[in-house]
């Protein structure tokens, strides 16, 4: 019995311990002090705006609040709302249709352009690895205004040329089947030079000599990028689709600007519904329940990326 | 992480790299495949160059087309006659000067204080020993990875009780720092020999003293790219701006244009004019840091 | 050591302090300084009546000397996008102009001043126009003062008539679609016969959909009406027209409408009162008649525009903005305005001799007597924008008519009944 209290008050001595320890010289607080007070602004800007607003919107979105009159606690109702609204399911769908082209499609050109304007001969690479870049640096909003114009009819630049090659389209923008393919023509321009220049400077710390033994021994250029290229990139594949898978995900400005979620919502993603949810119709607490689910797709999605990529990055 | 260029006795050794086929050595054909191979490649490139650039290009010399030319059975690239008159309708029409003023506060504002806040966090994360280091790398590592959106609602209802809703400190101090900025600091600080750090701390120098007489200033490329990130990121922002601006005197280039573009979308000419001077701004600017800040992405990517 | 630092850090956190209170501009609601009082007013007057307001706004301001009133004019689809965030965040406007369909919506929020007592004690209430006052009507109380009463007319384009070989406005359908696919030009440089916005617009479908004896919900605002065959076989006729033989754009807004028919790329167009003087500097050369009529008659579609009070507003405001009021219902104020833009008056005590100046206004005051309001209740939102539109989009790009029609009726059904 003895022996019992004994252990327990040494363990809670050590506890004691070990959280006065901090605090124990002065030195230490001295130390802890400075720390976070370089800290503080940070810190406080992340608590008010970051993590508080986190944690209301997990209230919000058990509530039904709608901004004017009162709310009541509703428990998980947004969630089976949402189960249950075909809104909510077709922007889903629409969302995962253009992350799944946008992503694999920015992905892909982006190496092979990186493939292309690393060579080392090639004349005017400089130039024309800037030009590739100028859509990363304008804003999308903007940007998405010529596309918007250059499909429309009355204006004919894409029907006309198109038809000039002998594709007959009709109005791109009210189009339930083409309204989306126009809009991820314009979030794959938009990215594709931002991912092109990351998969530059990958390439660029592959050793040439890696290159250049493998040439002495007679293989292949295709082989060299199967065995060379492509492994020792994995780490950069990992992170461009990662960012560029997130990023679709969030689709929101050239959709708003070119359809605004139209025809039909045929083009609307879950960021405009939130959008919409939130501030056109003020069913805050829907919206946020929205939100989080969101949140949860784009995590689970970030895991199983790099549960997947990690199982295949060189290491060496 | 990648290592550098490999020493010689590595390329006999490549040669058992596993997959690679074995065959016998042929006289390289270099020089010929070589040849062809950039003639080709600079070719691809150049389209590749051209489709990019093209919808910019085409923009810029819609607008300065009258409107009877935009509007033709026969639509050509450029304008066989001049006109600026879209652009000076355009500059009342929209209210470009206050546009322009609302975006360069707004990217200005969070870039500055951006940049002050995330070195002032990531010195510490990077060279002070401290109690409670992990927990709080943790948590900003945790914001890295929470898309904004889930923040929107919560903040707008936030802002709003601080009736901060379209004003200037409501768009610029939610962004007032930034995990990716702490994170890309902090590394680039870790990078820093610590030598120096040393010496000036056995000279009796405080840790603020160190930030900032001597951290800071061997740091100015990062911050200088990190600060061209921020500005560039909020300049071209639309989503947060939308909801925050409530009133056109609180718009800003994105936001405004886009809101614009609603109801005048038949304007054509007006509003490419429109869309040019919003874009001129970022392009030019890119063009005159570009070669610095294309190397520093590529630099920053690999993490 | 400390206190050195914090010496260095302190002197950041000033600055920054100054700085930002150095920036805080925050927008300017109405205010009130030593009896002299400030109103912010919102509406949606982009169109050519615009001007006849600001000036109507102006003398107002003159001839009384402790109220002043700002008005800001916007596009409607961003009006009706940032008035409720303004409004719940403290800066919303004082007062605000905005069409009696969507008034019920925000009626319901308690955003507005209820005008019950305005009403009974101001002198020229009583001369308003019954169709006008009902509008502004939710729950049986009164929450807006008219500010116009617009019923819609069919503007034609002489000149492109002319040239089509085509004498006058066309009187009932058939002459209608006949003119309609003659004046039609798609292609590249297209012309319109019809210049139709369905989106951020006075309706006009509603009109093709009433003519045919069909409708969007019924009288009573308690059931849907979109799967009536009389409503299946207007949209089913017109939507051909629009598709097949391109007598108008695809969603549109109603400003790229107006700036359509101004821009003589469009024949015909069904609008209201407002864009008379703006067509006419333009130098359209337009006529004005009743819109055609349908196999169930003539039957147009009346707007009313009415103004209410910020409920956050205090009483000096509130009366300030009563005697605005007044001052707008005014005889005087209302035959300008009237003669000004071509608005019906809201009084119903205005001789045609008092309208002399501006003939166009006798042409919509008959055309009044055939109108009716597109009243929605508070489900506006939900039906017009959230299923309606919707569904005409999908039929333009090729849906059957019968079975999106279905679906619609269903969906407006459920909102109606509450779910």
């Amino acid at each position: 019995m003895q022996d019992a209290t004994a252990t327990v008050r040494a363990r809670l001595m050590t506890w004691a311990a070990r959280l006065r320890e901090p605090f124990a010289t002065k030195a230490r607080r001295r130390r802890m002090l400075t720390a976070y007070t370089f800290m503080l602004p940070s810190l406080v800007v992340l608590a008010v705006f970051m993590f508080y607003p986190l944690v209301r919107a997990a209230w919000l979105s058990l509530t039904n609040y709608a901004f004017f009159g009162s709310s009541h606690f509703i428990g998980l109702g947004n969630y089976v709302q949402l189960v249950h609204d075909p809104q909510f399911w077709g922007d889903l769908v629409n969302t995962v249709y253009y992350a799944g082209v946008t992503t694999p499609v920015s992905v892909a050109l982006a190496l092979a352009l990186a493939l292309l304007l690393n060579r080392q001969r090639l004349p005017g690479r400089g130039i024309l690895r800037a030009a590739i870049f100028v859509p990363a640096v304008v804003s999308l909003a903007v940007a998405a205004i010529p596309f918007r114009l250059m499909f429309t009819p009355s204006i004919g630049f894409a029907t006309f040329w198109l038809a000039r090659l002998g594709i007959h389209t009709s109005d791109w923008l009210t189009s339930q089947t083409l309204a989306m393919p126009a809009v991820i023509i314009v979030g794959i321009w938009k990215n594709v030079g931002f991912y092109m220049v990351i998969y530059i400077a990958g390439l660029q710390t592959i050793p040439r000599e890696f290159y250049e033994a493998a040439t002495i021994d007679g293989a292949s250029p295709w082989a060299r990028f199967r065995r060379i290229t492509l492994p020792l990139l994995s780490n950069t594949t990992m992170f461009v689709t990662i960012i560029a898978a997130i990023a679709s995900f969030q689709a929101f400005d050239q959709i708003f600007v070119m359809t605004g979620g139209g025809p039909a919502f045929s083009t609307e993603t879950l960021v405009m519904l939130i959008y919409r949810e939130g501030f056109s119709n003020f069913q805050m607490g829907y919206a946020s329940a929205i939100g989080y689910v969101l949140l949860l797709i784009i995590l689970v999605l970030s895991l199983l990326q790099m549960r997947f990529f990690n199982r295949r990055i060189v290491r060496y | 992480m990648l290592q550098s260029p490999a020493a010689p006795e590595q390329s006999r050794r490549l040669a058992v790299l596993p997959g690679l086929p074995r065959r016998a050595s042929r006289r390289p054909r270099r020089s010929f495949t070589a040849v062809f191979g950039t003639g080709w490649a600079l070719a691809v490139g150049i389209a590749a160059a051209l489709v990019v650039i093209f919808p910019l290009v085409w923009m810029l010399a819609t607008s300065l087309k009258p409107e009877a030319q935009i509007i033709t059975a026969h639509p050509g690239l450029f304008p066989t006659q001049i006109t600026w008159s879209n652009y000076a309708q355009a500059w009342t029409a929209i209210d470009f000067p206050r546009l322009l003023l609302n975006t360069t506060i707004f990217a200005g504002g969070v870039t500055v204080l951006s940049l002050t806040f995330d070195s002032l966090t990531a010195y510490a994360l990077a060279r002070l020993d401290f109690p409670g280091k992990n927990v709080m790398f943790v948590l900003i590592l945790i914001t890295l990875m929470l898309p904004f959106q889930v923040n929107l609602v919560p903040l707008f209802l936030e802002l709003t009780s601080f009736h901060w809703i379209n004003t200037y400190q409501g768009l610029i101090l939610p962004r007032a720092t930034n995990a990716f900025g702490i994170f890309f600091l902090r590394q680039f600080f870790l990078s820093i020999p610590k030598e120096v750090e040393d010496a000036a701390r056995i000279d009796g120098a405080s840790d603020f003293k160190i930030y900032r007489k001597i951290i800071l200033p061997m740091s100015f490329p990062a911050v200088l790219t990190l600060g061209l990130f921020h500005f560039m990121y909020n300049w071209n922002d639309l989503l947060w701006p939308l909801i925050v601006s409530t009133s056109s005197s609180m718009y800003t280039l994105s936001s405004g244009l886009a809101l614009f573009l609603g109801s005048h979308v038949i304007l054509y000419g007006l509003v490419m004019a429109g869309s040019v001077m919003a874009i001129v701004p970022m392009v030019v600017a890119f063009v005159l840091v570009q070669r610095r800040f294309v190397e520093s992405i590529a630099t920053s990517g690999l993490r | 050591m400390i206190h050195r630092k914090k010496k260095g850090l302190g002197a950041i956190v000033v600055t920054l302090a100054l700085g930002l209170a150095a920036a805080a501009c925050s927008s300017a609601g109405g205010s009130t300084s030593g009896g002299h009082i400030t109103l912010t007013y919102w509406n949606g007057f982009t169109g050519p009546d615009g001007p006849t307001v600001t000036k109507l706004v102006n003398e107002f301001n003159k001839t009384h000397k402790n109220i002043t009133i700002k008005m800001s004019i916007m596009p409607w689809d961003v009006f009706y996008e940032k008035l409720l965030p303004a409004l719940a965040a403290g800066n919303g406007p004082d007062i605000e102009a905005m069409d009696t369909q969507d008034l019920p919506q925000y009626a319901v929020k308690h955003v507005f001043v209820p005008l019950t007592s305005y009403y009974k004690s101001s002198p020229d209430t009583s001369a308003l126009a019954k169709g006008a006052v009902e509008g502004t009507v939710v729950d049986g109380t009164e929450y807006a003062v008219p500010v116009n009463f617009a019923p819609l007319m069919l503007y034609w384009n002489k000149t492109l008539f002319a040239k089509a070989g085509i004498s006058g406005a066309p009187a009932n359908w058939a002459e209608w679609i006949a003119d309609l696919k003659k004046l039609s030009k798609p292609g590249s440089a297209p012309q319109y016969g019809l210049a139709m916005g369905d989106n951020n617009t006075i309706p006009v479908w509603p009109i093709l959909l009433w003519e045919n004896g069909g409708g969007i919900v019924n009288p009573t605002v308690t059931k849907s009406m979109l799967s009536d065959p009389a409503t299946v076989a207007a949209v089913q006729q017109w939507s051909t027209l629009i598709v097949k033989d391109g007598i108008t754009p695809k969603n549109i807004s109603g400003a790229d409408a107006d700036s359509l028919f101004q821009a003589q790329k469009a024949a015909m167009e069904v609008n209201g009162p407002w864009a008379t003087t703006g067509y006419a500097q333009a130098k359209v050369n337009f006529g004005l008649a009743p819109v055609p009529a349908g196999p169930a008659g003539t039957i147009t579609l009346a707007d009313v525009i009415a103004m209410s009070i910020n409920a956050k507003d205090s009483p000096a405001k509130i009366a300030a903005a009563e005697t605005f009021f007044n001052f707008w219902n005014s005889k005087q104020t209302q035959i300008t305005y009237a003669v000004g833009t071509g608005f019906v008056p809201t009084r119903t005590d205005i001789t045609a001799t008092d309208l002399a100046a501006n003939p166009d206004v006798a042409l919509f005051e008959a055309a009044g007597a055939k109108a009716q309001p597109y009243e929605l209740g508070t489900q506006y939102t939900n039906i017009e924008t959230d299923t309606w539109e919707p569904a005409i989009e999908k039929i333009e790009d090729g849906s059957p008519v019968a079975a999106t029609l279905s679906q619609a009726n269903a969906q407006v059904n459920s909102y109606l009944a509450g779910g």
